[in-house]
């Protein structure tokens, strides 16, 4: 069984399957997106034709977050990775729970995905593992991220001292954008070549981000940033919606679902207090713990929990860019986990 | 019947896979940091 489970895990590793072909892909596609960024060539159609030769030949839905999202906070402060990676422990943990509590694995590891708090993510996750209760953990998630402000400070202040809530951290450094329009096409290659089934999730976040970060494209990014982002968000709404009739939602794994989600939205920002009070250890320039709690996604309503928090302990401590950087490597984590489940348990 | 061996290594493999995937993009991200802060020394250097 060992043995099958990690060999299952090789053939899905897609850097073990990648060849000269694919290489040379991607330095057509580089040239295509240096053309339409540098160049100014037709960038309308470079642009998403070079974001597409790259993820294509990558050996293998949500690009409104993407547009909407600012990578820079993450760039200038890259450790904060560690603590949205650790943001990311409770989902398992519940898996295991919800297995104990009677479900299966599949529909356990769907409801550990509420704690990674990013709508799109637990809905396109639940939707392939449990179609059944996509209405019920859809509608939990989205609950939870709502009652962050509610749901994360008593978390926050059990695990952190009044010393420790006061730690003002220092200024990171401004971020080029070279280095903003790189981003969204590394991260989708070494995501997608170390677990090619988040691909969907990634691909769609980043080239959002791309559009965003290019600077090039205006149009498409406001489209894809307005109009597209409204017209999922109906879709995505009513059909959740639809799903969730009397017989299937007024039962008694209704109400464990929603007891589970909220223990794991409390466990997920416990780990990333608690990752960044592990990092402190090590850091000469220390991480104010509040920050931790905001790995969980949930963007940008855990950041501003924690910058609320941080000015109750301190007024002049303004933690929102800083909190900002966890919180959006959340939302990079957790398509990760996504990509690990769905690649095991399809 | 629940395979709780299968449900474990899942457990683990999703917890290493994800630190693995952020520890990379991590580092690749100070090397690019750490070029990019040294090609705006350089350039300055050049204009001096």
């Amino acid at each position: 069984m060992e043995k099958e489970l990690f060999q299952l895990m090789f053939q899905e590793v897609g850097v073990f399957h990648l060849t000269l072909g694919h290489v040379l892909m991607w330095l057509i596609a580089t040239s295509l997106i240096y053309l339409g960024i540098n160049k100014k060539y037709e960038p309308y159609l470079m642009l998403p034709i070079g974001f597409g030769i790259i993820v294509v030949n990558l050996p293998l839905v949500f690009m409104g977050i993407g547009a909407m999202t600012d990578f820079g906070p993450l760039l200038s402060n890259p450790i904060t990775f560690i603590i949205g990676a650790a943001a990311q422990i409770g989902i398992p943990v519940i898996m295991l729970v919800g297995l104990l509590l009677g479900f299966d694995l599949k529909e356990s590891t769907s409801i550990g995905i509420i704690g990674c708090a990013d709508g799109p993510i637990i809905i396109y996750t639940a939707s392939k593992l449990a179609p059944h209760l996509l209405g019920v953990i859809g509608l939990a998630g989205y609950s939870y991220m709502a009652l962050v402000p509610i749901i994360q400070p008593p978390v926050m202040k059990l695990l952190t001292t009044k010393k420790e809530r006061k730690i003002l951290m220092k200024q990171t450094w401004s971020v080029s954008k070279t280095e903003r329009a790189l981003f969204p096409l590394i991260a989708s290659i070494v995501i997608i070549l170390i677990v090619p089934k988040s691909a969907p999730i990634v691909i769609m976040l980043m080239v959002g981000n791309f559009f965003r970060e290019s600077k090039v494209v205006d149009k498409l990014h406001s489209v894809v940033e307005g109009e597209l982002l409204h017209i999922c968000t109906i879709f995505l709404g009513v059909c959740i919606g639809a799903t969730m009739n009397a017989t299937v939602f007024l039962t008694k794994e209704t109400l464990l679902i929603f007891f589970l989600g909220l223990v794991n939205f409390a466990l997920c920002s416990a780990f990333g207090i608690l990752m960044v009070k592990l990092l402190n250890l090590f850091l000469k320039d220390k991480i104010n713990p509040l920050i931790g709690s905001a790995g969980v996604s949930a963007v940008p309503m855990a950041a501003r929990t924690s910058h609320i928090l941080g000015r109750q302990a301190d007024p002049d401590n303004w933690l929102l860019m800083h909190a900002m950087g966890p919180n959006v490597a959340g939302v990079v984590a957790s398509s990760v986990i996504a990509g690990i489940f769905l690649s095991l348990l399809l | 019947m629940i395979d709780w061996d299968f449900a474990y290594k899942i457990f683990f493999i999703s917890i290493c896979g994800t630190f693995l995937s952020m520890g990379i993009l991590t580092l690749i991200i100070l090397i690019i940091d750490i070029i990019f802060t040294y090609y705006k020394y350089y350039k300055e250097y050049l204009k001096e």
